[in-house]
C-alpha cells in the first residue's frame, strides 16, 4: 500500500479535509466459502461511510450492519463491522470518480450460542472499487468489494451494492481546527 | 569443532579484545529512541523498546518480557536497569526474570536511551544494561488513551460447531489516563489498565499438543476450565518539589497483576498467580554546585501468591520481597575534569509465607568515576557483589571505546540456588523429581571492549558497535526437564558449574537513510558474530538468537501523518532445556524456528495534534507455530489505538 502511494504519491497529496462525503448504501453479500454458505445465510448489508481527502489520497471510516441466519437452527447472529479506508481517486473528473482502496476493519458478531465468550471480534481486509457519478453535492456510487475475514477458517465474501453520498464542503476555519 | 580449532578461535577472539583495548578510542554510542519518529506496532512499551533497540528477548504473554542478556545466571542481573527521568524504577521481583513497568504513553515520552550491554550506570553496575526513559515537560491537562489488539483465528460464526476453534476474542485491551498539574508540586499522575491474553497458537493446535494445550487453561473455583484473562493495573505518581536550595523528585508506583501466569523454572510450568508491587522513591538534589550532589532512596514491597483455584499438583508459593536502594553522589569538577563518587547500598529481604523461611542480603559498593576531556573516563567499582573498572574514551568525532573488567559474586544476589538452599519459593516441590546440584563457586569474571561509531550527515545516519566479551570464569547453569507420567509438572534437574575461557563477539548496527519524496529507510541488525568456549557453554548459547534484522520503510506524508512498512527477521534458536523432552516425546521440540514478521502501520494526529490515532496490521505473513507459547509472534493481529490530549499544548 505504501509503495502504491509512493508510486502515485505526487498526485495523491491533496488538500486534507477539504470536504467530507457522508454516504449510505445497501449491498448484498456473496459467500465464496462453502464452509460458511452451507451453514449460514447473510442478510443485506446496510452501511454508512465517511470519506475525506487526507494528507495522502482519501481516508475514511465506515460501519456495516447485517445478520447471519442459521440453516441449522442456531439463533440469529447480529454483526457490526467497523473499518478504516485508505485509497485513491484514480479517476477524478467533473462528473465521474473512480476510487479504489483497502478497508481494514473488525467484524464483531454476537450470539448467546457462543457460550462463555458471546462476543466474537475478527480482523477483515477488503479491496474495494467505487465508481461514482457526481450530481452537484450528491454522489451516486456503486461498490464492488472483495472481503476476507480472518476467522480460523477464512471467510471470503464478494460485496456488491449501491448508495448515495452527500458532499459537505469544509470551511477553512473548521479545516484548521481538524488539521 | 576440534579442540585445536576451538583454541585458535579462542585466542583470535582474545587477540581482538587486546588489540581493541590498545588501539581503539571511545564514548559509548547509545541507542536513542524518539517515539515521535517511530510507529512500529507493539503490545507493550517494553516490547516496543526491545523491538526498536533490536534487543533479543522472549515472552510468554508479551506483557512481561525477558531480555536475553549475555549472562544466564543471577536473577537480579537478568533484566536491564530502568530509570525514569534518572530515577531508578524496579521492574522485577525474586526469581522472576521478567520485566514489567507502567505503560507510559508515548505522548509523555521525549526520548529513551537504551544501553544493551554491561556498564556502570549512575554508580550502579547494570549487568544487563539499562533503559532510561526521559519524559516531556507535560503541560497542565489530561490524556486519555485506549488500545485494542485483536488476533486472527477466532471461530467466527462457526463457534459451537464441528468447525469451531478456541475463541481468544482479543489479545490486549489497554486504557491509560494521565493528569498533569505541573503547578501543584509538579504532579503527574497516570493510571493504566491492561487486559491481556496469552492466546498463543497452542490454542489453535490442541490436537498437536494436548498436554501443553491444557496447561494454558486454568480451573475457576466453579470447576470450569477456561482460558486465562490476565489483568494488570498500574498507578504512577511523579512529583517535583523545587526551591532555591534543592530539588526533590518523588516517584510512587503500584503495580498489580491480579491474575496471570508465572513461569516456574523448576517445575517447567506456568503457574496461575497474582502479584503486587508498591514502590516509592525520592531523589534529593542540591541546586548549588558543591561536593554533595544528590541522594536517591528507593523502597519496594512485592508480594506474589499462587491463585487458590490451581490444579492440585502445581507448586504453591506465597512470597514477600522488600528492597531498599540508596545511592548518594558526591563530586567536584573543574574546566576539564570531573570526579563523581557514588555510595550505593541495596538491602533485600525475602520471606516465604508458606514455610516461614526468610533470607536477607546487603550489597554495598563505592564507585569513583573520573572524567577527563583529555584522557577519557575511568570508573572504579568496589563492592561485595561487584568489583571492577570501566574505561571510556572518545577517540574522534565518530569513534569511541569502552573497556571494562568485572568480577561478580553471584551469592550476593538473588539466585535460584540461594532460594533453593534457603527453602524459599520451592516449598511444595517433590525432591524425588526436582533437584538442584552445585559445583560452582558462583563467581563470574569477564572482560569486554566495545568500539562504537556514529556518522551523521544530511542524507544518512550510520551507527555501529562491536564488542567482544570474554569470560575468564562463567557460572554455567544447566536445566534438564523430564516428563513425569500423570503430572502436569515436569521433572527437573538444575546443575551449576564453572566453565573457563568462554565468550562471544556481539555487534549492533543501524542505518537511517533519507530517500526521495518524504521517504526514509531504517535498517538495523544486531546479534553475535561468534561464540566460543566449552561444550556446555556452547549448548546454552544456542538459546539466544544469532542475529535480528529489522528494516522499515517510512513515508511521512505530513508532520501529522506517517505510514510505515516494516520487516523483522529473528534467527532460529535451540532451547537446550527441552532436549530431553524432545527425545522422549514428539509433542516437544527444542527448536524455535526463525521468526519473519511483516507489519504495516499508520498514524495521524488530528484536531491540532490533540488526537493521535494509530492503526497497524502486524505479522501479515501469519504463519503458525505449534509448540511454545510465542504464538503472538506468529499470528496476524490488528492494533487500533487513540490518544486524546486535553489541555495546554
Amino acid at each position: 500500500m505504501v509503495l502504491l502511494f509512493l508510486f502515485f504519491g505526487k498526485d495523491a497529496t491533496g488538500q486534507p479535509f477539504h470536504y467530507l462525503d457522508v454516504g449510505i448504501s445497501r449491498s448484498s453479500f456473496n459467500q465464496l466459502s462453502d464452509i460458511y454458505s452451507d451453514r449460514w445465510e447473510l442478510s443485506s448489508v446496510n452501511s454508512v461511510q465517511f470519506r475525506t481527502p487526507f494528507y495522502l489520497g482519501i481516508a475514511g471510516v465506515g460501519l456495516d450492519f447485517f445478520t447471519y441466519t442459521s440453516k441449522e437452527g442456531f439463533s440469529e447472529i447480529s454483526s457490526l463491522s467497523a473499518s478504516a479506508f485508505f485509497g485513491l481517486n484514480t479517476i477524478d473528473t467533473k462528473s465521474i470518480i473512480l476510487s479504489s482502496g483497502v478497508l481494514i476493519g473488525i467484524q464483531q458478531i454476537e450470539s448467546t450460542d457462543f457460550g462463555e465468550n458471546p462476543v466474537e471480534s475478527e480482523l477483515f481486509l477488503a479491496f474495494t472499487l467505487e465508481p461514482q457519478v457526481k450530481l452537484k453535492s450528491f454522489i451516486l456510487f456503486s461498490e464492488f468489494q472483495y472481503r476476507r475475514v480472518f476467522n480460523y477458517h477464512r471467510q471470503n465474501l464478494l460485496v456488491i451494492g449501491a448508495g448515495v453520498k452527500f458532499r459537505f464542503k469544509i470551511g477553512d476555519k473548521l479545516r484548521g481546527y481538524i488539521d | 569443532m576440534t579442540k585445536i580449532t576451538q583454541s585458535i578461535v579462542k585466542y583470535l577472539s582474545l587477540s581482538i579484545l587486546i588489540i581493541t583495548v590498545i588501539t581503539a578510542t571511545v564514548l559509548s554510542q547509545d541507542i536513542v529512541l524518539k517515539p515521535e519518529n517511530h510507529i512500529l506496532p507493539y503490545y507493550s512499551l517494553e516490547e516496543w523498546i526491545y523491538n526498536n533497540a533490536n534487543w533479543s528477548y522472549d515472552s510468554y504473554d508479551l506483557n512481561s518480557i525477558e531480555a536475553f542478556s549475555p549472562n544466564f545466571s543471577s536473577t537480579l542481573e537478568n533484566e536491564p536497569a530502568l530509570y525514569i527521568n534518572g530515577d531508578r524504577y524496579l521492574t522485577s521481583w525474586l526469581t522472576n526474570g521478567t520485566f514489567t513497568f507502567p505503560e507510559i504513553s508515548f505522548e509523555q515520552i521525549d526520548s529513551i536511551i537504551v544501553q544493551p550491554y554491561r556498564k556502570i550506570t549512575n554508580g550502579e553496575f547494570t549487568a544487563s544494561g539499562s533503559i532510561q526513559i526521559f519524559l516531556k515537560e507535560f503541560p497542565t491537562g489530561a490524556l486519555y488513551g485506549a488500545t485494542y489488539i485483536n488476533q486472527v483465528n477466532d471461530p467466527g460464526p462457526q463457534a459451537r460447531s464441528k468447525f469451531s476453534s478456541p475463541n481468544v476474542e482479543y489479545l490486549s485491551k489497554k486504557k491509560v489516563i494521565v493528569f498533569s498539574l505541573p503547578d501543584i508540586l509538579g504532579t503527574t499522575f497516570s493510571h493504566n489498565l491492561d487486559w491481556f491474553s496469552r492466546t498463543n497458537t497452542l490454542d489453535y493446535n490442541q490436537n498437536t499438543n494436548k498436554q501443553l494445550f491444557d496447561r494454558t487453561k486454568f480451573f475457576e473455583p466453579s470447576g470450569n476450565l477456561v482460558f486465562q484473562r490476565n489483568k494488570e493495573t498500574n498507578f504512577l505518581l511523579l512529583n517535583t518539589l523545587e526551591n532555591s536550595l534543592f530539588t526533590l523528585n518523588l516517584t510512587s508506583a503500584l503495580t498489580s497483576k491480579s491474575q496471570y501466569y508465572e513461569w516456574h523454572p523448576l517445575s517447567g510450568i506456568e503457574v496461575p498467580a497474582s502479584h503486587k508491587t508498591f514502590q516509592t522513591s525520592a531523589n534529593f538534589k542540591t541546586v548549588e554546585k558543591g561536593f554533595y550532589k544528590n541522594t536517591q532512596l528507593n523502597y519496594s514491597y512485592s508480594s506474589a501468591d499462587t491463585l487458590e483455584f490451581q490444579e492440585i499438583d502445581k507448586p504453591k508459593f506465597n512470597l514477600i520481597e522488600q528492597q531498599v536502594h540508596q545511592t548518594s553522589t558526591f563530586g567536584f569538577e573543574n574546566k576539564d575534569d570531573r570526579v563523581n563518587i557514588y555510595l550505593n547500598n541495596i538491602f533485600y529481604n525475602w520471606e516465604d509465607i508458606v514455610t516461614g523461611n526468610s533470607k536477607s542480603l546487603l550489597n554495598n559498593s563505592i564507585n569513583i568515576d573520573y572524567l577527563s576531556e583529555k584522557y577519557g573516563s575511568l570508573s572504579l567499582l568496589l563492592g561485595n557483589y561487584n568489583v571492577g573498572f570501566e574505561y571510556r574514551k572518545q577517540l574522534s568525532n565518530n569513534y569511541s571505546l569502552n573497556v571494562s573488567t568485572f568480577r561478580s559474586n553471584l551469592e550476593s544476589s538473588g539466585y535460584n540456588y540461594t532460594f533453593w538452599n534457603e527453602g524459599i519459593g520451592f516449598s511444595n516441590l517433590n525432591p524425588s523429581i526436582h533437584s538442584v546440584l552445585n559445583s560452582s563457586s558462583f563467581t563470574n569474571i569477564y572482560s569486554t571492549a566495545k568500539i562504537s561509531s556514529h556518522i551523521s550527515t544530511n542524507k544518512y545516519q550510520l551507527a555501529w558497535n562491536i564488542y567482544p566479551v570474554h569470560y575468564w570464569q562463567f557460572v554455567h547453569t544447566n536445566i534438564d526437564y523430564d516428563i513425569i507420567s500423570g503430572s502436569q509438572q515436569l521433572g527437573s534437574e538444575i546443575t551449576y558449574s564453572d566453565v573457563q575461557n568462554v565468550g562471544f563477539v556481539g555487534f549492533f548496527s543501524s542505518l537511517n537513510l533519507n530517500l526521495i519524496h518524504k521517504t526514509s529507510l531504517r535498517s538495523s541488525i544486531s546479534g553475535r558474530l561468534h561464540t566460543y568456549g566449552s561444550n556446555e557453554y556452547l549448548e546454552n548459547s544456542k538459546g539466544i538468537n544469532n542475529f535480528i534484522f529489522m528494516q522499515s520503510l517510512i513515508y511521512k506524508a505530513h508532520r501529522n501523518a506517517f505510514y510505515e512498512l516494516s520487516f523483522r527477521y529473528i534467527s532460529p534458536r535451540e532451547i537446550h532445556e527441552y532436549e530431553s523432552l524432545k527425545a522422549s516425546s514428539s509433542s516437544y521440540t527444542s527448536r524455535v524456528r526463525p521468526i519473519k514478521m511483516l507489519n504495516a502501520s499508520f498514524k495521524t494526529w488530528l484536531i491540532d495534534r490533540s488526537l493521535l490515532v494509530t492503526l497497524s496490521l502486524r505479522n501479515m505473513l501469519n504463519s503458525t507455530e505449534s509448540y511454545n507459547t510465542n504464538g503472538q509472534y506468529y499470528n496476524m493481529s490488528i492494533h487500533f489505538s487513540a490518544v486524546l490530549h486535553i489541555g495546554k499544548k
